[in-house]
């Protein structure tokens, strides 16, 4: 048994990790203070560990100022100092890593991080780079926690790990295999349920009391780099409040992180056209720095009608270069409130303008900053009617600190539902930490204390199979995809799925095109969508192979008929395994990650 | 690993407090190995050259030793009051500000940079030193009476001072004291006569 239930919030731009400590009289989650370089050869303990891993070349820093507590020599920084170093030098500091971890249009396992770098040596997978940044934090609690009592390392905890709600079982499965590099078996638990499990702690036998059956609550998590939605239903189940996790919505690439851009380039473009001002890089970051903390001032403060910025010149002739203005209130309100959470309809859907014939590659950010949008997409497509409207509210996110937002949201949905629902504020009280505190609280849970949210989950998955027909010149046969998994199968559900027909083939690597949909399609293990890749609301994933070395009297290039065995597992991740009719042996069935480059 | 953690100065675990404690054990130690050496000597006479030559040996190397950690002192003495520059120009720009010829701004330019200055410079005095008045029962100009007692390292006695208390008079200064030290572990760093890197940016 181990001794502390961690929880590990895994942010696009910050970490936080969090513990129970089993032993101790109260079951209050504690904060954890990472040791990190917050600068080349200073280290600083600190709740956050800025999600940012700096890849420095030979002459970029001092020799063995990389150094830290538990190793000496270090060729990477995690934390605080890649941080800063992230607008100083762009193409040597992996930024956003868990973004390209379900980025399914680059080659997840190889080095491609930091993007545009183009020197492999200096470059990290996303798999890689998630991995150690994961070392970094279990290397910090071994030296903090563990120094005198080696039983306590973290690799003998029970450790939870979050991902954001949208992420599928490829993505899961990466951060998986990224803990397990990092040497930790971990437990995967949904960012928006994680502040939800927070709210939870926080209230004690209370909650019960803040909702009532038949309540819809909307987890409405707006990070740094991403934006998160998720609906919890109340229910009665003999007199008893029952908590489901009903939708998830898709991977966002929208934050905070866009809003003080957002602000400073429009700064930026009022000293052009009023002083014919042009700024540059440096002078972008210092004005976003300065936007950000205006814009909590202004949103937190309805008293303050402006706020002076000043970006200081770059050189030692300080003075000389600054440059001087001014962001007001109403400013703000209007780049901020009309242009990230505009009212909308709820059939309005956020534009995509990414039809051009030519792309990038690299992240898919989002053309339409309008959140409200995106959360009118997510609710129209899971809502069938007024009353499956959310009627509570969970923000989650810095973001989410101003009122004004809250109140703009909250508006927004009372008028999808046409008035005729109130929208209550479920209130916790650490926005930033939340996902972290909730993670150990769901370990605690997991335990046996407390009440449980019903997830399992969120996607349905399909193995496509082809259809027997007669070939046709210029026409692939169409595919049929065969449920493996439903929507809501909880974790730790193993399922046999008897498919006539289906065989492998000795001594080859057998492909099984694998599809996902976040929709209860087609409910039921073992049932069938015909023409799979043309249906709506489908996601092709990358294919599940596995390569059948031939064995006893079995000739290579023969059928073996097999039967499908599937896992949900108590991690979180989904496991596909093929069990031969005739004998006891099994194969379990891999992503074909790295063909995805091949694919586009 | 803990032999390359060289501690600033600090209140807690500090460099300028270890290296005194043991400079001050140090010192008590070797009086004694000094008494007992001499003593030694003393006794016997008849002891041959090479042992009170060894004992001036071990006496001069046990010297150095002191004056080693006299300088070690020292050392991390000037690291930290360079550190803490270090600390005002990275967050506040402060050095810039000063080594700046101002004549020629007029006072609006010098306003618009000094307000930025100040929130960083700030922000270093309240997080790493947490800087509190010490006198925080009245205000300034009001009247305090302070009693007998008296802390002469927290509080200067102007004016018409009686020869004995009890004190007491105007406030003309709150006074400040650091309330703590938090400054971050040095790990593998030498040089801090660098108060800001040079900048060179590749185009």
């Amino acid at each position: 048994m181990s001794r502390y239930l961690v929880g590990i919030d895994l942010g696009t731009t910050n970490c936080v990790v969090c513990y129970i400590d089993k032993t101790a009289e109260s079951s209050v989650p504690i904060l954890f203070k990472i040791p990190q370089l917050s600068d080349p050869g200073e280290l600083k303990e600190e709740v956050i560990l800025p999600s940012f891993v700096y890849i420095p070349d030979e002459n970029d820093i001092p020799e063995g100022s990389l150094a830290l507590p538990w190793k000496e020599k270090q060729e990477l920084a995690v934390g605080e100092l890649a941080r800063k170093m992230s607008p100083k030098v762009p193409t040597k500091v992996v930024a956003s890593v868990k973004s390209w971890l379900c980025a399914d249009n680059v080659d997840r396992m190889s080095a491609i991080l930091p993007w545009n770098r183009n020197n492999p040596k200096k470059q990290l997978s996303p798999l890689d780079a998630t991995a150690t940044i994961i070392e970094h934090m279990k290397n910090a609690w071994n030296s903090q926690m563990a120094a005198e009592k080696p039983e306590d390392i973290l690799e003998n905890q029970t450790v939870v790990i979050t991902v954001p709600a949208s992420f599928d079982a490829v993505a899961r499965e990466l951060t998986v295999k990224a803990a397990g590099l990092a040497g930790l078996e971990i437990i995967l638990l949904e960012e928006p349920q994680a502040a939800f499990y927070s709210w939870l702690n926080e209230h004690g036998e209370d909650w019960r009391k803040k909702v009532s059956a038949g309540d819809v609550i909307l987890v409405c998590d707006i990070g740094g780099g991403t934006t998160d939605f998720s609906l919890i239903k109340v229910s009665d189940a003999e007199g008893n409040l029952t908590l489901e996790r009903v939708a998830v919505g898709n991977h966002i690439l929208l934050g905070g992180d866009n809003m003080d851009l957002t602000l400073a380039y429009s700064i930026a473009g009022k000293l052009k056209k009023e002083n014919n001002m042009v700024l540059d890089a440096y002078q972008i970051t210092g004005l976003t720095y300065g936007c950000r903390r205006a814009k909590e001032s202004l949103m937190s403060d309805s008293g303050t009608k402006s706020e002076k910025l000043t970006v200081l010149g770059r050189g030692s002739s300080m003075i000389a270069n600054t440059i001087s203005t001014e962001l007001s209130r109403n400013e703000v309100y209007e780049i901020l409130i009309d242009g990230f959470f505009p009212e909308c309809a709820l059939e309005d859907k956020p534009t995509d303008s990414r039809r051009a014939g030519l792309r990038t590659f690299g992240l898919k950010y989002e053309s339409d900053p309008a959140i409200t949008k995106h959360l009118a997409a997510f609710l129209n497509s899971n809502c069938k009617s007024e009353k499956d409207l959310p009627n509570c509210i969970l923000f989650n996110g810095g973001v989410t600190k101003a009122d004004v937002i809250k109140d703009r949201i909250v508006k927004v949905i009372k008028s999808w539902a046409s008035g005729t629902r109130d929208v209550k504020i479920l209130t916790g009280t650490n926005p930033d930490l939340a996902v972290a505190l909730g993670a150990s609280c769901y370990a605690f849970v997991k335990e046996g204390s407390g009440i449980r949210i019903k997830a399992g989950s969120s996607r349905s998955y399909y193995l496509g199979v082809e259809t027997s027909m007669p070939a046709v010149p210029g026409f692939l046969p169409p595919m049929q995809g065969l449920c493996v998994l439903p929507v809501g199968a909880e974790e730790g559900t193993s399922l046999d799925i008897d498919y006539s027909g289906l065989g492998l083939i000795v001594g080859e690597t057998t492909d099984f095109h694998f599809y996902s949909s976040k929709f209860k399609k087609n409910g039921k293990t073992g049932s069938v969508i015909d023409n799979i890749e043309n249906s709506p609301d489908i996601d092709e994933l990358p294919s599940l192979a596995v390569n059948l070395e031939p064995y006893g009297d079995i000739p290579s290039g023969s059928l073996v008929p097999v039967n499908l065995h599937v896992e949900y597992t108590e991690t979180g991740t989904l496991q596909v395994w093929c069990i031969d009719k005739r004998s006891e042996n099994r194969w379990k069935l891999d992503f074909e990650i790295r063909k995805d480059q091949n694919q586009n | 690993m803990e032999k390359i953690l060289l501690f600033l100065t600090g209140t807690e675990g500090s460099c300028g407090c270890i290296t005194g404690i043991l400079l001050v054990v140090l010192l008590v130690l070797l009086a004694a190995l000094l008494t007992i050496k001499i003593k030694r000597c003393k006794r016997s006479k008849a002891s041959s050259v090479t042992s009170s030559e060894k004992a001036s040996e071990e006496i001069a190397e046990l010297k150095s030793e002191i004056a080693r950690l006299r300088e070690e002192k020292q050392k991390s003495f000037e690291n930290g009051s360079l550190y803490s520059l270090i600390l005002l120009q990275r967050e506040g720009r402060l050095i810039d500000f000063l080594m700046e010829n101002i004549k020629s701004y007029d006072d609006s330019q010098v306003g618009a940079a000094v307000r930025q200055i100040h929130s960083g410079c700030a922000k270093v005095i309240n997080e790493k030193f947490a800087i509190k008045p010490l006198i925080t029962s009245k205000n300034e100009g009001e009247t305090i009476s302070l009693g007998s007692e008296l802390n002469s390292e927290e509080i200067r006695l102007t004016g018409n001072v009686p020869a004995a208390g009890p004190y007491g008079g105007v406030i003309r200064h709150k006074g400040w004291v650091s309330s703590k030290v938090e400054l971050p572990k040095i790990v593998n760093k030498e040089n801090f006569s660098i108060i800001c890197q040079a900048e060179v940016e590749s185009m």
